[in-house]
C-alpha cells in the first residue's frame, strides 16, 4: 500500500466516525420518550410490528387530547423504535441505545430471549421494563422495575380448569412446542399444572424453531394415543404444519394454544376443517367487545391492515399512562411504585399488576383474559377468565 | 420402537427422501459444472414457491401451468445471475460464494415487505390421504415421488441424450479442451445456472401446497441438500440420490425413535466422519 | 522516507481518535466499537487461512467455543478473566486443530463444506448440552471481564479492553503476515505445488494459519461472552460465519487492511439504517455492488476513484487547433 492510501484511508475512517458519533440526540422538552426495542423485520416481525403500532397507536390518541398531564404540566409522548431482529447482540445494542443514547427512561421488549439478555442493563440503568416475553424467571423480586405486560402460561392455564369441567372427557394429553426457553419454560408450568388437575401428560416433545416437518415427532407423539394436544409457544406457521400433519396422520382429537397465535394464519394452513374445535388464548376474531371493534376499527384506519395480535399487546402503553397519571411524576422509580397499585382498563376490562403469590412479587399484568374456540375457522370468543393467581 | 412404528416412520422417510432430492439436484448439477457451491439456491426454492403462490392460488392458473411458469421464470433468472454476477466476477469460486451469499440475504429481507410479513399458504392440490400399512399419507406426498422421479429422468436425458447435455458433459470434465472443441463455455454455464436455479424452483413449486411459506423457508432445505451432496458426493446425481434416500431414513427413523434433535445432530456427526474418512463422499471423484 | 511518514501519521490521527472516543461518544458508540473492534479481530484473524487458500465458512464455531469456554470458567470456577479468555482461545485452538488435521487433506470447496457443517455441529451442541451451556434458555450471569483483579464496570473501560485486545492482535497478525511465515503463505494460496516442490511443508503450513485464527477467533468470544453477558446458541450461526467472510471480501482480499475496513464498514453500515425495517435490504445490496464493482475490495477503492479521474480528463475534449 503506498502512504496515500493508507493516509486517505485514516482520513476516510476520523471522518466517518466524527461524523458518526456527531449526531447528537436533540432533547424537546416536555416529551416522555417511550423505547420499544422489538423485531421490525425478519420471522418475528408479525409481533414487533403490531407491538410499535399498538404502542403509537395509544399514544397519538392522547397527544391529540393535549397530551399526558402531570404536575400540572402537558406532556407529549413518543415513541422510539428499533428493530432488534430477534438476535441477542442487537437486542442488547437497541436497548443500551435506547437508555445512553436516546436518554429513554421507559421501554418495552418483545421477545424472551431478548428480554433475559437484557435484564441487567434494565436492572442497572434503573429504567422501567413493560417487556412482552414468556420467560422463566423474568417477574421476580431480583427485577423489581419489569412490570410483564402479557398473560404466560402461569395465567393461561386457568383455561386447563374451563376444560375440566366442560369437557370432562378429555383425559390424555401431548405436548408440542419449540425447543428453546420460552417452550421448556411453558411447557413446565403447563404440565404441572394440568397434572395436579388430573390430566395425564402422554407425550413431550420439543422441535426446533426451523422444522417444516412434523411427521417423525407426531409418530412419536400419536402412538400414545392422546385426547388432546397441546402446541402452546409456537408460533402460528409450525402450529399450522402441525395440524395438518397430524390429521393426515389420522389424529381425530382437538388442539389446544393457551398462548397467543393468529388462528387465521393457522386455519389457512392446516385446512379450514382441520382447525375446528382448536381452544386459543388471546387472539379473538369474533364476536369482539365494544371496546375492540373500536379499537379494530382505529387500528385499521391508521395502518390499513387490522392484526388481532395487537390487542393485547396495547397492555404496555395502558399501563404506562395509567401509571404516570396515578404517579403525577415521569420518575421511573415512581412510576414503577404508581404501577404496582394502579388499577387501569385495557381492551378486555379491568387490569392491574400483581401475581404476588405466585412470582413473589406483584409485577404480572392480570385482567380477564379471553379465551376463544376456533368455530367455522374463526376464534370465537368462549369465555373471560381471571389467573389462577391474583 | 414397534415394528409397526418403524415402517410407518420408514414409509415418512421415504417420502422425505424424495423433498430433500429434489433439493440436492440442482446443487449438485451446478456443483458438478462450475465448482460453485449455490448458496442461493434456498431462496430460489422460496421463490419458485411464491410463483406458485401468484399465479395458482392468486391468480387461479391451473397448478401445472404455474408449476412450469415457475420453472422458466426461475431459470431465466438463473441465466440472468449468470450473466451478472457469475461471469463478471470470472468464475472465482471465493468471490462467487460471496456475492451468492449477499443475494440470499438481499431476496430473503425483501422478501418481507414484497410477500408480507405473515406466513402463507397455497391450498392442496391433491387432497385426501391414503392409508399404507396403518399409516396415513397424504396424497400430496405421495405425489411427490413420481414428480421427482420425473423431474430425475428429465435431467438424465437432458444430460445424456441433447447436444446441450454433451456440451455440459465435457465441460465438466475439461473446461478448456471443451472451449477448444467450439463449446461456448458462457452459454453453457449460464445453461447450468438456468436449470440449477429451475430445479429448485421446481421443489419449491412442489412444496408449496405442503408447507408454509415465508422468505426464510428455503435455509432449511438447502442445509439438508448440503448435507445430501456431502454425503453422496459432490457434482455427483446418484450420490445426490442415495444421500437423500439415506438422509431422509435418518431423518424419519431417529427422529421417530429418539426425537429430532439427536437425528440432526447425527446428520451431522454422520457428514463430518464421511468427509474425514472419504472427503469426496459416496460417488464423489477427486476434483 | 515519505510513505512511512504517511503510515505512521495515518496510524496516530487513528489511534488518538480510538482513545478520544469514549470523551465524545457516549455510552453508545463505546458500546458499538467495542463490538466493531471484535468483529475486526474476527475478520483479521480469517486472513491468514484464506491466504493459505482455505475457504473457511465456519469461523464463529471457534468464537462460539472461545466465548463459552471463557464464560463458564468464569462463572461456574470464577477464574480470572485473563485466564479464562485464554483457556477460551486454547480450546478453541485446540478444536480447531482437531478439525484442521483430518480435513487438511480436503481442498477448496470440500473444506467449506466441512467447516460449514461444523458451525452446526457447534451450535447443536451448545443447545443440547442443557446442564452446562442452559441450552437455548441462553447462559446469563455472565462476570464483566477484570484486569489484574479489578473488574471494568464502565464500558469505556470494556471498550478500552477490546481496543488492546485488537490491537494486540493485528500487530501479531501484522508480524507473522510480514515474516517468512507469511511468505510461504502466500506461496501457498497462490501455487500449492510450487511450494511443495521448495521444500515447503504445505500441511504444517495450513494448520498453523488455521489454528492461529481459531485462536483469536477464541479472544474475540471470549471479550464477546464478558461483554454482552448473554450467550444465546443461534447467535454464532451460519449468519456470522458468513460475515466474517464477507467482511474480507468486501474489505478486500490484497492488503493486511482489507479485513479491517471491510469489518468496520459493514459493522457500521446498518448503524443510519437502526429502526428501518429495510437494513438489511441495504446491508446485501451495498454487499453485493462491492463485490461486483470493486473486487479488490473497498480498499481498491481511492485507486478506483483516481484511475476514474484520470479517465475524465484524459478523455475530455482537447481544443481543435483549427478553431
Amino acid at each position: 500500500m503506498t502512504a496515500p492510501r493508507c493516509v486517505r484511508w485514516a482520513a476516510f475512517l476520523a471522518v466517518a466516525g466524527l461524523a458518526f458519533v456527531g449526531w447528537g440526540s436533540a432533547h424537546a422538552a416536555d416529551v416522555i420518550k417511550f423505547g420499544v426495542s422489538t423485531p421490525l423485520s425478519g420471522p418475528a416481525a408479525p409481533w414487533g410490528i403490531p407491538h410499535k403500532n399498538a404502542t403509537e397507536l395509544i399514544f397519538d390518541e392522547i397527544n391529540a387530547q393535549g397530551g399526558l398531564d402531570v404536575g400540572g404540566k402537558k406532556y407529549k409522548l413518543e415513541v422510539v423504535a428499533y428493530d432488534h431482529k430477534y438476535v441477542i447482540a442487537e437486542g442488547v445494542a437497541t436497548v443500551n441505545r435506547l437508555i445512553a443514547k436516546d436518554g429513554v427512561k421507559f421501554i418495552s421488549i418483545l421477545g424472551g430471549a431478548v428480554v433475559k439478555a437484557n435484564e441487567e442493563a434494565v436492572n442497572e440503568g434503573r429504567v422501567l421494563n413493560l417487556p412482552l416475553a414468556y420467560a422463566d424467571g423474568l417477574v421476580s423480586p431480583r427485577n423489581p422495575l419489569t412490570f410483564h405486560s402479557f398473560p404466560s402460561p402461569p395465567e393461561t392455564t386457568t383455561f386447563w380448569k374451563w376444560i375440566k369441567q366442560n369437557h370432562p372427557n378429555l383425559k390424555r394429553v401431548a405436548t408440542i412446542s419449540p425447543n428453546d426457553d420460552t417452550g421448556w419454560w411453558s411447557i413446565k408450568v403447563e404440565t404441572t399444572f394440568i397434572q395436579k388437575l388430573g390430566y395425564e401428560t402422554v407425550a413431550k416433545e420439543f422441535f426446533e424453531r426451523t422444522m417444516t416437518d412434523f411427521n417423525p415427532v407426531l409418530l412419536r407423539i400419536l402412538a400414545q394415543k392422546p385426547d388432546i394436544i397441546s402446541v402452546l409457544a409456537s408460533p402460528a406457521g409450525s402450529v399450522g404444519l402441525i395440524i395438518k400433519q397430524a390429521r393426515e396422520l389420522g389424529f381425530k382429537g382437538r388442539f389446544i394454544h393457551i398462548g397467543q397465535v393468529d388462528t387465521s394464519v393457522v386455519a389457512n394452513i392446516a385446512g379450514k376443517a382441520n382447525v375446528e374445535g382448536m381452544w386459543v388464548h388471546g387472539f379473538v376474531q369474533a364476536p369482539l367487545p365494544e371496546k375492540v371493534k373500536s379499537w379494530q376499527a382505529r387500528y385499521t384506519k391508521k395502518y390499513g391492515e387490522w392484526n388481532a395480535t395487537s390487542i393485547d399487546f396495547t397492555n404496555p402503553a395502558f399501563a404506562f399512562v395509567a401509571a404516570v397519571r396515578k404517579a403525577q411524576s415521569v420518575e421511573p422509580k415512581k412510576v414503577a411504585d404508581a404501577l404496582s397499585i394502579v388499577e387501569f382498563d385495557n381492551l378486555w376490562g379491568k387490569a392491574h399488576f400483581g401475581g404476588k403469590d405466585y412470582y413473589g412479587v406483584g409485577n404480572q399484568i392480570i385482567y380477564p383474559m379471553p379465551f376463544s374456540e376456533v368455530k367455522d375457522g374463526v376464534a370465537t370468543l368462549v369465555v373471560q377468565l381471571l389467573p389462577p393467581h391474583n | 420402537m414397534t415394528p409397526a412404528l418403524f415402517v410407518q416412520s420408514a414409509i415418512i422417510g421415504v417420502s422425505l427422501a424424495s423433498i430433500y432430492i429434489l433439493m440436492a439436484l440442482g446443487l449438485t448439477l451446478m456443483f458438478g459444472m462450475m465448482h460453485i457451491i449455490n448458496f442461493a439456491h434456498g431462496a430460489v426454492y422460496m421463490l419458485g414457491a411464491f410463483v406458485i403462490y401468484y399465479v395458482f392460488f392468486q391468480g387461479g392458473a391451473p397448478y401445472f401451468a404455474a408449476f412450469v411458469a415457475s420453472m422458466i421464470l426461475l431459470g431465466i433468472f438463473g441465466y440472468l445471475v449468470e450473466r451478472s454476477i457469475y461471469r463478471p466476477i470470472k468464475g472465482g469460486i471465493e468471490p462467487t460464494l460471496v456475492a451468492l451469499i449477499a443475494l440470499t440475504t438481499f431476496l430473503q429481507a425483501a422478501g418481507y415487505p414484497v410477500f408480507g410479513q405473515l406466513d402463507k399458504h397455497v391450498p392442496p392440490v391433491f387432497p385426501g390421504t391414503r392409508n399404507i400399512l396403518g399409516v396415513g399419507i397424504s396424497i400430496e406426498r405421495l405425489m411427490i415421488i413420481p414428480l421427482a422421479g420425473a423431474l430425475v429422468i428429465g435431467l438424465y436425458l437432458f444430460i445424456n441424450k441433447t447436444r446441450l447435455g454433451a456440451a455440459m458433459r465435457a465441460i465438466e470434465q475439461d473446461k478448456e479442451a471443451a472451449a477448444l472443441q467450439g463449446v461456448n463455455v458462457h452459454v453453457v454455464n449460464g445453461l447450468a445456472f438456468a436449470v440449477g436455479f429451475a430445479l429448485a424452483a421446481a421443489s419449491g413449486a412442489l412444496m408449496a401446497p405442503i408447507f408454509k411459506l415465508d422468505p426464510m423457508m428455503g435455509e432449511q432445505p438447502l442445509l439438508k441438500a448440503f448435507i445430501i451432496i456431502i454425503l453422496g458426493g459432490l457434482g455427483s446425481i446418484p450420490g445426490a440420490i442415495l444421500g437423500g434416500l439415506m438422509l431422509g431414513l435418518i431423518d424419519s427413523i431417529i427422529a421417530t425413535a429418539l426425537g429430532a434433535e439427536p437425528a440432526f445432530l447425527l446428520s451431522f456427526v454422520f457428514i463430518i466422519l464421511v468427509l474425514l474418512f472419504k472427503p469426496t463422499g459416496l460417488f464423489g471423484y477427486a476434483p | 522516507m515519505h510513505r512511512r511518514l504517511g503510515v505512521l501519521l495515518g496510524l496516530v490521527v487513528l489511534a488518538v481518535l480510538a482513545l478520544l472516543l469514549p470523551q465524545f461518544g457516549g455510552d453508545y458508540y463505546v458500546h458499538i466499537f467495542a463490538l466493531v473492534f471484535t468483529n475486526v479481530i474476527l475478520a483479521a484473524s480469517l486472513r491468514p487461512s484464506l491466504t493459505c487458500g482455505q475457504l473457511n465458512i465456519g469461523h464463529s464455531a471457534f468464537m462460539s467455543i472461545g466465548a463459552y469456554t471463557s464464560a463458564l470458567l468464569a462463572k461456574n470456577l470464577a477464574v480470572p478473566f485473563e485466564i479464562s479468555l485464554l483457556g477460551g482461545a486454547l480450546l478453541a485452538t485446540a478444536v480447531g486443530w482437531a478439525i484442521g488435521y483430518p480435513s487438511l487433506r480436503l481442498r477448496g470447496v470440500y473444506f467449506a463444506m466441512v467447516t460449514v457443517a461444523f458451525v452446526e455441529v457447534i451450535r447443536l451442541i451448545a443447545q443440547l448440552w442443557v446442564p452446562l451451556t442452559r441450552g437455548m434458555s441462553g447462559l446469563s450471569g455472565i462476570p464483566k471481564p477484570s484486569v489484574l483483579g479489578m473488574t471494568l464496570s464502565t464500558r469505556t473501560g470494556q471498550y478500552y479492553l477490546a481496543l488492546v485486545l485488537m490491537l494486540a492482535t493485528l500487530l501479531v497478525l501484522w508480524k507473522l503476515e510480514h515474516s517468512r511465515l507469511g511468505l510461504i503463505w502466500r506461496s501457498i494460496g497462490m501455487a500449492d505445488h510450487l511450494a511443495q516442490s521448495l521444500g515447503v511443508n504445505i500441511a504444517r503450513h495450513k494448520l498453523l494459519a488455521f489454528m492461529l485464527g481459531c485462536f483469536f477467533a477464541g479472544i474475540a468470544g471470549g471479550f464477546y461472552a464478558h461483554f454482552i453477558r448473554f450467550l444465546f446458541p443461534p447467535e454464532f450461526g451460519f449468519l456470522m460465519a458468513t460475515n466474517i467472510l464477507v467482511y474480507n471480501y468486501v474489505g478486500g482480499r490484497g492488503h493486511f487492511v482489507g479485513p479491517i475496513v471491510g469489518a468496520v464498514f459493514l459493522s457500521l453500515l446498518s448503524e443510519p439504517f437502526r429502526g428501518s425495517p429495510y437494513e438489511t435490504i441495504f446491508f446485501s445490496i451495498a454487499m453485493l455492488l462491492t463485490i461486483l464493482f470493486l473486487p479488490g475490495g473497498l480498499i481498491t477503492l481511492p485507486r478506483k476513484l483516481a484511475e476514474l479521474r484520470w479517465w475524465r480528463t484524459a478523455s475530455a475534449p482537447t481544443p481543435s487547433p483549427a478553431a
